[in-house]
C-alpha cells in the first residue's frame, strides 16, 4: 500500500485559486515545473513568481511534457509540465501518451477556457479532458478553487502510486480567477495495492523449485518500483540468469555474470535465445510487449510463467501465468523463495552463448561505428552515465552497446516509440539529477523535432552534452525499407539536413564535428571536458544496420545477423 | 459471434462514464445494448458486448476497466439478460 499525499496545509488567507495552485505545488515539494505559457493559463503564470516552484520556460509544449516524463523516470516523483488550452493542451498529448505507455508518472496541468465558456467552441477550446482519456491513469476537471489544494494532492498521488502514470489536471479559467477563502484539506483517496496471495507465492515457489532452465526476464516496473537493489541481490543468490527488456537495461549492468542482455527484436541473441528454450520464466514488472516477444504463438514455447506485477491487468492479458503474483513488487519479491534445483548445466550453457555471440566492434572502414562509440562512451562516463535518447537506429545502439548501472540511467520512448523525446528528456534529466553526466544520444530525424530546445539549454545554460549521430537518413525506416519493402527507399532520405555545427553555434551551443574514427576519443575527452551544454556532431555511415534483428511478426529464433558475421 | 454480459458499478465523477466506455471500445467490444441507472453519486449500467474476435477475452478487458479510479465493482454475468439485469437496479 503506498501512503496517499497529505492534503498540502494552506494559509486560511483569501487566495486566488492560481495562487492556491502554486502554494499547492510548494507544499507537495514539487521543485520544477516545465511549462508554456498562454491566455487561459495566465492567471497561474501570474502566481508562479510568489511560488517556491521554479519554472523553466520551453520552446513547444511537446518538450515540457517530454522533460516532465524524464524528470519523473529519474526521481520516481511526478514530473509536471503546464500549458494553456487549446494547441498548447494538445501539443502535451504525445509526451502524456509516453508516459503512459512507459508507465511514468506525471502530472500535466493545462489551462482550460471559463465554465461559462466551455463546450461552446471558444477561442482555443478544446476537450482536453476527453482527448486524453484513453492515454492517462485519471483525469480531474477542478470546477471550484476550494477543490484544488485537495484535487492536485490526489493527482499526485495517483500519478505515483501502484503502476504509475500521467494524470491530467484541466483547470477553467474563471476557477484560477476566482477568490477562496476556505480550500479543502480533504486527504485524497489511498491508492491500495494488492497484496501477493499465498497461493500465488506458493505456486511460484513450487515452478521455480521445480524448474530445470529457469530464467528472469526484466522489465521497466524493477525500476518504477526502485526494486533494482532487491532484484540484484535475488539474482546474485539464486544464481538464475537474466534477460532485460527495453525498459528493464540497467538494473544489472551487462557485465554481471548473470545477465545475458536484452530480448527481443534487436536483442542479443544469446538472451533471445535462452528465452525460447527456457522452461520457466519469472516475468518480473514486464508486460509482453510484441517488440520484447516476436511472435507471440512461438515466444518461448517450453516456458511456464511466473508473472509479478503490481497491475493485475497485466496478468494473463497476452500470456498465461501459471502463477500470477498480483501485488507490491517489493513485497511479491521479498515474499517469494526462489530456491531452486541444479541449473548448472543451463546457465553454462547460455553463459557461452552470451560470449559466442558478443557483439564485434571491429567494423572496416575510418568510418565512425556508432555501436563502438557508444560503448566507449558509457564506459567513460561509467555509473553517472545517463542517456536521452530520440528513437531509430541509434536507440537500438544505445540499448545493445551503452553500459547502464541503473535502470534511471537510460531514458528512452519505449511503448510509444516517439521520436523528438531525445533532448527535452535530457534537460528533465539533468534537472532531475544534476549530479550526473547526461546526454542526449540522438539521431538527425529525431534531434529535428525537438531541436528548439537548444534554446532552453542555452537560457538555463543546463550542460547537457548532446550526441548527435547524422547518418542522413531516417535510418530505421531505411533499414526496414533495405530488407522487407524491396529496397525501395521512400521519404527517408535527409541529406539535406542544415549544418547542426552551425544551428547550435546560432542558438548559443558549443558544438564540433567528427567524422574518422580516429577523432571519437578527442570527441569523448571534449564533452566530458566541457562544463555546459555541447553537442558534438557525429557523421556515420547511411547504410549501417541495427543487428541482429528479428523480422516484423517472426518468432525471435530467427534472428538475421550482419551476412560479414555469419 | 456470442455476446457477452457485464455490470458495472462506478462512482459518478466527471468523465467516469465516457472512460468506461473508451476502455470497452478500445479493448475491442463493441457496445450492442446498454443500461444505466444513477442517484448522482453511484452509478450501475449493464451492457451486452461483442468482441471483435474470438481471441478478446472479457476477464481481460474487465480487469483494464476495474483498473478505472471512479470504478467500484465489475461483474460478468452468466446469463441475466442485460435490460431485465437493469431493470432489477432499478427497482432495488
Amino acid at each position: 500500500m503506498t501512503t496517499p499525499a497529505p492534503s498540502p496545509e494552506i494559509e486560511p488567507a483569501t487566495r486566488t485559486g492560481a495562487q492556491l495552485v502554486v502554494d499547492t505545488l510548494g507544499a507537495l515539494g514539487v521543485e520544477c515545473v516545465f511549462g508554456y505559457p498562454g491566455g487561459a493559463i495566465m492567471p497561474v503564470y501570474d502566481a508562479l513568481p510568489q511560488g517556491s516552484t521554479r519554472h523553466i520556460l520551453v520552446r513547444h509544449e511537446q518538450a515540457a511534457a517530454f522533460a516532465a516524463d524524464a524528470y519523473g523516470r529519474a526521481t520516481g516523483r511526478a514530473g509536471v509540465c503546464l500549458a494553456t488550452s487549446g494547441p498548447g493542451a494538445t501539443n502535451l498529448i504525445t509526451g502524456i501518451a509516453n508516459a503512459y505507455l512507459d508507465s511514468v508518472p506525471m502530472v500535466a496541468i493545462t489551462g482550460q477556457v471559463a465554465q461559462p465558456m466551455m463546450g461552446t467552441d471558444a477561442f482555443q477550446e478544446t476537450d482536453i479532458f476527453g482527448m486524453t482519456m484513453p492515454i492517462v491513469k485519471h483525469s480531474i476537471i477542478i470546477r471550484r478553487p476550494e477543490d484544488i489544494p485537495t484535487m492536485l494532492a490526489e493527482a499526485f498521488a495517483i500519478a505515483e502510486g501502484g503502476r504509475p502514470g500521467p494524470v491530467l489536471v484541466d483547470l477553467p479559467k474563471d476557477v484560477q480567477q476566482a477568490q477562496c477563502d476556505s480550500p479543502g484539506k480533504r486527504l485524497p483517496k489511498a491508492d491500495v495495492l494488492p497484496s501477493p496471495s499465498q497461493e500465488s507465492i506458493a505456486e511460484a515457489e513450487k515452478l521455480i523449485a521445480a524448474s530445470q532452465r529457469p530464467l528472469f526476464y526484466l522489465g521497466g516496473g524493477i525500476g518504477r518500483s526502485n526494486a533494482s537493489e532487491m532484484v540484484h541481490r535475488i539474482v546474485d543468490e539464486s544464481g538464475i540468469p537474466a534477460v532485460a527488456t527495453l525498459q528493464g537495461l540497467g538494473v544489472l549492468p551487462p557485465e554481471h555474470p548473470a545477465m545475458l542482455g536484452m530480448l527481443g527484436m534487436h536483442g542479443h541473441r544469446a538472451a533471445n535465445m535462452a528465452v525460447q528454450e527456457s522452461d520457466l520464466l519469472i516475468v518480473v514488472g514486464a508486460r509482453f510487449d510484441d517488440r520484447a516477444t516476436g511472435k507471440l504463438a512461438e515466444f518461448a514455447p517450453h516456458a511456464s510463467v511466473v508473472h509479478i506485477d503490481v497491475d493485475a491487468a497485466e496478468l494473463g492479458k497476452l500470456r498465461f501465468a501459471h502463477a500470477a503474483v498480483c501485488g507490491n513488487l517489493k513485497a511479491s519479491l521479498a515474499a517469494i523463495d526462489f530456491a531452486r534445483g541444479d541449473i548448472q548445466p543451463w546457465t553454462d550453457r547460455i553463459m557461452a552463448d552470451r560470449t559466442a555471440y558478443a557483439p564485434r566492434y571491429d567494423a572496416p572502414g575510418n568510418g565512425i561505428y556508432a555501436p563502438a562509440m557508444l560503448k566507449a562512451l558509457s564506459e567513460r562516463v561509467g555509473d553517472d552515465f545517463v542517456a536521452a535518447c530520440d528513437v531509430g537506429q541509434h536507440q537500438m545502439w544505445v540499448a545493445q552497446h551503452c553500459r547502464f548501472s541503473r535502470p534511471q540511467a537510460h531514458l528512452t520512448s519505449g511503448g510509444l516509440g516517439a521520436m523528438g523525446y531525445g533532448l527535452p528528456a535530457a534537460i528533465g534529466a539533468k534537472l532531475a539529477e544534476p549530479g550526473k553526466e547526461v546526454f542526449a544520444i540522438c539521431g538527425d530525424g529525431g534531434f529535428q523535432m525537438n531541436i528548439q530546445e537548444l534554446a532552453t539549454l542555452r537560457r538555463y545554460q543546463i550542460p547537457v552534452k548532446i550526441v548527435l549521430l547524422d547518418n542522413a537518413m531516417l535510418g530505421l525506416v531505411r533499414q526496414w525499407q533495405e530488407l522487407f519493402f524491396a529496397g525501395n527507399y521512400s521519404e527517408v532520405d535527409l541529406s539535406d539536413n542544415p549544418d547542426f555545427v552551425e544551428v547550435a553555434n546560432a542558438f548559443g551551443i558549443e558544438a564540433f564535428g567528427i567524422e574518422r574514427r580516429e577523432e571519437v576519443d578527442g570527441a569523448i575527452d571534449r564533452l566530458m571536458a566541457a562544463r555546459g551544454p555541447i553537442l558534438a556532431h557525429v557523421r556515420i555511415d547511411p547504410e549501417e544496420n541495427v543487428w541482429p534483428l528479428v523480422p516484423p511478426g517472426k518468432s525471435n529464433a530467427k534472428m538475421m545477423e550482419k551476412r560479414n558475421d555469419t | 459471434m456470442t455476446l457477452e454480459h457485464i455490470r458495472i458499478e462506478f462512482r459518478c465523477a466527471e468523465g467516469a462514464l465516457r472512460r468506461i466506455l473508451g476502455v470497452i471500445e478500445a479493448r475491442a467490444f463493441a457496445v450492442r445494448s446498454m443500461q444505466m441507472g444513477s442517484d448522482g453519486n453511484r452509478a450501475v449500467m449493464t451492457l451486452a458486448l461483442e468482441p471483435l474476435d474470438e481471441s478478446r477475452r472479457v476477464d481481460i478487458m474487465l480487469r483494464q476497466v476495474e483498473r478505472l479510479y471512479d470504478v467500484e465493482a465489475t461483474i460478468r454475468l452468466s446469463n441475466a439478460p442485460p435490460v431485465m439485469e437493469v431493470a432489477n437496479v432499478a427497482t432495488a
